[in-house]
């Protein structure tokens, strides 16, 4: 099977993100080798990354398009995601209280990064201050990653 | 899946049933909604998420600061996730060690009534 490319460019609403996970939810599936559990990592995934796609571009007042792109061949999914919003270090994400500590109960936010990189086969970060661009790598043939 | 929440109001506890995704567009409506139900007495939730399709980060973040505005309220809050697909999603991001997660309202209930009695 040669490979096969999904294009959405998205408002940057809140209300899209579900829309995006449908949809690459859906492309992922076609092939008859998926898992219905790397299926639903990708959707998490996805969910993160156009997520804060979202935020950037409210962060930056701008109101221009998300763009996904989504290529699959065979069982092997990339995701990109791409943003106009301010960019972020990924390596200077704070790190979080102790779980077990009544301190990390403050922390509603934070743990996006960490999930996404976590969900999939590999995760690539390019930020600059005119955007970023999130690339995730899945095989969605493959066994689930344990926690 | 539409995101959907309806709350059953019982003795001791509160039961918040959440259907759907809780993403970023959802979390919001689930936010305010277990504030309501604390700021009008009913400190002690339990949220079930048996019929929930699918927790990210900023369901997760919620649910968090729920259980802490429950135990400042005096009360607490426990989970309802019967399947293993949501329950991968606490176990990644560490925070079966914050919640319990239980696999029935039953079972929340149990622990809710346990606590009380732990208190009193």
């Amino acid at each position: 099977m040669s490979a096969d490319e999904v294009i959405l460019r998205v408002p940057a609403k809140s209300d899209y993100v579900a829309l995006v996970r449908v949809v690459l939810a859906a492309a992922a599936s076609i092939d008859p080798d998926s898992r219905d559990d790397r299926v639903d990592d990708l959707r998490i995934a996805v969910s993160e990354a156009v997520t804060n796609a979202v935020e950037a571009h409210q962060l930056a007042g701008t109101d221009s398009r998300i763009e996904v792109r989504c290529l699959t061949d065979d069982s092997t999914v990339e995701v990109t995601v791409r943003d106009r919003g301010p960019g972020f270090d990924p390596d200077a994400v704070p790190s979080m209280p102790n779980v077990e500590t009544p301190e990390r109960l403050l922390f509603e936010n934070g743990l996006g990064l960490p999930l996404m990189r976590r969900l999939v086969d590999r995760t690539d970060i390019e930020s600059h201050d005119d955007g970023t661009l999130v690339r995730l790598f899945i095989d969605t043939a493959s066994k689930t990653k344990t926690p | 899946m539409q995101f959907g929440s309806r709350v059953d109001f019982g003795g001791d506890y509160t039961v918040v049933v959440v259907e759907g995704d809780i993403d970023m567009a959802a979390a919001p409506g689930l936010r305010s909604l277990m504030q309501r139900t604390i700021a009008d007495g009913n400190p002690s939730l339990i949220v079930d998420l048996t019929e929930c399709s699918l927790i990210d980060s900023a369901g997760l973040g919620i649910l968090l600061g729920g259980l802490r505005r429950a135990r400042a309220a005096g009360g607490t809050l426990e989970l309802v996730v019967p399947f293993d697909h949501l329950r991968r999603t606490f176990e990644i991001c560490d925070l079966d060690r914050v919640f319990t997660l239980h696999a029935s309202s039953d079972q929340a209930a149990h622990a809710i009534a346990s606590t009380a009695e732990r208190i009193a």
